[in-house]
């Protein structure tokens, strides 16, 4: 008998029903950061998605008079070779996401997957596994892409390749160190003697609290793969009959784009670009920012 | 039995449930060397309650976390009924891990966020009670809920420790180590993180559940009032070596190592004033790398040349009483 | 007659938090007295801690400091500390009242010679003078070799880290030392030797010491007075000697019996308190401890908090008080 001990207020309990990952969706909403970073995000993807029912024309039609400025018949004019420039843009959008995203989803799961074996069993593997991250991280990455792109097929498919397989070392490292962290809390420890298996804990102790950094680096990694991209097309580098925002900018800067004052030719990838950029900064400063604010709420 | 056999498994006494035989634990860094278990052979007696008292550095979370496997030693070997706990097969290590289990110092950092209480309490059951269906463990967790006083205990079923007190994380953290009724559980510093008035709200828990369910427990703590209210024995650590042992009301009371004494002496009182003049300026946990002779000797009042050249061991000094002292306290 | 140091009057001290405005300090009011040793004592969200930042305006975003007035009462008249402008109050900060933390790190430069952070006090206060002769002399009264001096803070233990810091909050020779929880990450043996060294500083330098700690037998060690605190406001303020025999407050009395001592009864199960203290994000009406006081009546929902009530010297907020007070066990 334990005559001490009162029994607790569950009261105040009942109304908390909502599972945690509800709520967790709900809260970081409330973050503006996120939430501006986040419909900037989904109305490129959503523009890419619908860019070839939205283009007027095909994005390969060059029957149009050249250097027309914006007007009705062309929202953004035309470029040095009669290309309707909304059409090409809309278009090209839809290929700068997809190459961004292949790369991303490559790079999160191999940069996961090797960060999570590495940090969580030490020794041998992870020896190897470090190793091999060491030299692929001390190759200064653009130089190489440069020099792979010359050689290699000038393809999407390769730029995806050669993209993914160079990032996801970085990611793998940003994982690994957390999971060497993580690994170290006392709920770990308790979840061994409860007696779960090396990948129960692995999975379903470490894995949760690692989710917001792997979103985080997935849309950092979108972003820079897009930026990659466009930097390899603007050198003359990579597929140059591939329609995206690159090539966009290498037609024009070589059409002398600017001396015919053809700004509505560049502004569109340009801005897009820098945009994207910003907005994945927002999203992954908001996100941490909330995660911050959430794992000091629960101490 | 040949030396070989002997490391693996014996047949133990029947009161003893973990023995500790010559073990090591040294951390090196740099070019410092520290012992945060000094040449320990050591028994815990089955279905009794140990408290191992100590000052930070003194080795006893090393000793808890080595005694539940969750740590290797250096050296030597432990033996958990008989068995060498780093020598156990796959199912001799189920065995092992369904009869221990622990509670930690922060019950903040020992409940996963991301767990609701019903998937934390449940952990063991689900692991080692593989014919319990969801609603048998559902059931089973909601009663020890309500033994640990979080009732009505299925109201707490589906909630995440971040609606609870640490009081009540800390009583779901008990909840959890109880429920596969263990032979050996750990507590290390359960109360360390908790308010005055919770304290002793979780120690009669303990206290209770401990008479209750009769299982072995190691609490380990720098606070030597509680321990000896919570401890049918007692040990005394300090920089890796346990040097006082037994009854914790002889041990409180008449205190035989020089250490203990101390750390007795230094216990603040309600009311007994501490006076301008007491201090003695004893920083001693700076140094440990080693020590040939008494861990204390450097700072012990009556040292002798005995002290600094030949390590004391702990021997029996009365019915319930053993010291590691080459001149006890009278 | 009573001489204070400091004034605090009708203090509210407030946290914004997403989940509404936590009330961490309300309409307290609390007298330090000139050369005494008074210990704030309460448990975790008391308010505690809020008062010792509160009174070197520390509080920083989320929390606030909305009305009130503190008055540090000088030799050559009085200062009204909530409305010095900033410059007035760094130079007003410890050279008339300083503060020690729980962990000394928090003021030390890891990457800094101890003499370095000295030397940045004193040019921050503009003290001129024999720098190394007056590092030298605070080290020493703090329990130091002059050696420290050259040291870096890792090369220090804990307790001489504390110590280091209590002599850097003593060199430009305040009035009023705040301790904020000074030893509560130390063991027993150290504890102990910084409280008597605080005690023997104290009577030294003729200071006025306020020493903050959930620790009630640690408190009643060294103080002169004790202030209970619960839920943001002092429940009994009395000298250390008289609460502890005879508590007035329900709070005080049961906090009391709940110490486990070297003396408690194995074989008996211990006191406690059931309960939680209040949401100090609600309006919290009469007294605030009533949910967890067994001699609670309706009367003391309507209870009017201000003045409270004085018994000798000491200040009580209940309408029974000393009806729970027990003889407290001998302690050796």
């Amino acid at each position: 008998m334990l005559p001490e001990l009162e029994p607790l207020a569950s009261k105040s309990l009942k109304t908390k029903k909502q599972t945690d990952e509800d709520s967790f969706i709900r809260g970081a909403l409330g973050n503006r950061k996120f939430l501006s970073g986040l419909i900037i995000l989904l109305a490129f993807t959503l523009l890419g998605i619908l860019g070839p029912f939205i283009a007027p024309y095909s994005p390969y039609n060059t029957s149009f008079q050249s250097w027309l400025p914006p007007s009705s018949a062309h929202l953004l004019g035309t470029d040095y070779i009669g290309h309707d420039v909304y059409s090409w843009f809309v278009i090209g959008t839809g290929t700068s996401l997809f190459v961004g995203a292949t790369v991303s989803l490559i790079t999160t799961f191999l940069g996961t997957a090797v960060g999570l074996i590495s940090g969580y069993y030490s020794g041998a593997i992870d020896n190897i596994l470090m190793r091999t991250v060491d030299v692929l991280l001390i190759i200064p990455t653009f130089p190489l892409l440069v020099i792979l792109a010359v050689y290699l097929p000038p393809t999407n498919t390769t730029t995806i390749l050669i993209l993914g397989m160079l990032s996801w070392p970085f990611m793998s490292r940003v994982i690994r160190s957390q999971v060497l962290t993580l690994k170290e809390r006392p709920f770990v420890n308790a979840a061994k003697l409860s007696g779960y298996s090396g990948s129960k804990v692995l999975f379903k102790e470490i894995f949760p609290h690692l989710l917001p950094l792997i979103i985080i680096n997935a849309v950092y990694v979108v972003v820079g793969a897009i930026v990659a991209q466009a930097g390899l097309a603007f050198f003359g580098l990579g597929d140059l009959s591939s329609v995206n925002w690159g090539t966009s900018l290498y037609w024009a800067q070589s059409s002398d784009a600017i001396v015919y004052n053809a700004w509505w030719w560049i502004v569109p990838p340009g801005l897009s670009i820098a945009l994207i950029g910003i907005a994945a900064n927002l999203f992954g400063t908001g996100l941490n920012e909330y995660v911050g604010q959430r794992s000091g709420e629960v101490r | 039995m040949n030396r070989r056999q002997r490391a693996e498994e014996y047949a133990p006494p029947p009161d003893e449930i973990i023995s500790f035989r010559n073990v090591n634990k040294i951390y090196k860094s740099g070019h410092s060397t520290n012992y945060a278990m000094d040449d320990i052979s050591f028994s815990i007696t089955k279905g009794k309650t140990l408290s191992i008292v100590g000052e930070s550095g003194s080795g006893k979370t090393t000793f808890g976390l080595a005694s539940l496997g969750l740590l290797e030693p250096t050296s030597g070997h432990i033996y958990f009924q008989g068995k060498n706990i780093s020598k156990l097969n796959k199912s001799q290590q189920r065995d092992f891990r369904s009869k221990t289990h622990m509670i930690f110092q922060d019950p903040y950092s020992s409940l996963n966020p991301y767990d609701s209480i019903f998937t934390t309490v449940s952990a063991p059951l689900e692991s080692f009670q593989k014919g319990l269906s969801r609603s048998e463990r559902r059931g089973r967790a909601a009663e020890m809920l309500d033994k640990v006083g979080l009732s009505p205990g299925i109201e707490f079923l589906d909630i995440y420790p971040k609606s609870l007190s640490g009081g009540q994380r800390q009583r779901v953290a008990i909840a959890r180590s109880l429920i596969n009724d263990p032979e050996f559980v750990v507590a290390d510093e359960p109360t360390s993180m908790l308010d005055v008035s919770i304290t002793s709200t979780v120690i009669n828990l303990m206290k209770s559940l401990k008479n209750e369910l009769n299982f072995t427990m190691l609490y380990i703590s720098h606070e030597i009032a509680t321990s000896r209210y919570i401890a049918d024995d007692m040990a005394v650590m300090n920089l890796g070596r346990i040097v006082e042992y037994g009854n914790p009301d002889e041990i409180t009371k008449s205190p035989k190592h020089p250490y203990t004494d101390l750390l007795i002496r230094s216990y603040p009182r309600a009311g007994v004033r501490i006076l301008p003049g007491e201090e003695r300026h004893t920083d001693y946990n700076v140094y440990n790398g080693g020590i040939k002779g008494c861990t204390f000797a450097h700072t012990c009042p009556f040292k002798t040349s005995e002290c600094e050249t030949t390590k004391p061991e702990l021997r029996k000094i009365s019915h319930e009483h053993w010291v590691a002292c080459f001149h006890p306290i009278n | 007659m009573s001489f204070p140091i400091l004034s605090i009057r009708k203090l509210n001290t407030v946290f914004h938090t997403p989940s509404g405005d936590v009330n961490a300090l309300r309409d307290l009011s609390l007298e330090v007295e000139r050369g005494e040793v008074l210990a704030i004592v309460g448990e975790s969200g008391s308010g505690k801690s809020t008062l010792g930042f509160s009174i070197l305006r520390l509080i920083d975003s989320p929390g606030e400091i909305v009305s009130g007035s503190i008055t540090y009462h000088d030799k050559d008249g009085d200062v009204s500390i909530l409305d010095l402008s900033l410059p007035k109050l760094r130079e007003f900060r410890w050279v008339n009242i300083s503060m020690i933390f729980q962990s000394a790190m928090n003021v030390l430069n890891p990457v800094a010679r101890i003499e370095r952070q000295f030397i940045d006090t004193f040019e921050a206060h503009n003290l001129g003078g024999d720098y190394q002769a007056r590092i030298e002399k605070y080290l020493q009264i703090a329990g130091l070799g002059k050696q420290v001096k050259k040291m870096y803070p890792h090369e220090l233990s804990g307790g001489m880290k504390q110590r280091v810091s209590i002599a850097l909050a003593l060199s430009c020779e305040p009035s009023v030392l705040i301790a904020d929880e000074p030893t509560t990450a130390l063991d027993v043996v150290v504890q102990k030797e910084i409280l008597s060294s605080i005690i023997k500083i104290k009577e030294e330098l003729n200071l006025t010491v306020m020493f903050i700690t959930h620790d009630l037998s640690v408190a009643s060690s060294i103080a002169d007075r004790l202030a209970i605190f619960y839920a943001g406001r002092p429940v009994e303020v009395g000298s250390a000697e008289k609460l502890l025999k005879s508590p007035q407050h329900p709070y005080t009395a049961m906090l009391l019996s709940s110490m486990i001592s070297l003396n408690t009864n194995r074989d008996a199960f211990l006191k406690t308190m059931g309960g939680t203290p209040p949401d100090l994000r609600k309006p919290i009406q009469g007294c605030s401890f009533m949910s967890r006081c067994p001699l609670a009546e309706p009367a003391c929902g309507t209870y009017d908090l201000s003045p409270g009530k004085s018994y000798g010297e000491g200040y009580v907020e209940c309408i029974h008080p000393g009806r729970m007070a027990r003889e407290v066990e001998a302690v050796d």
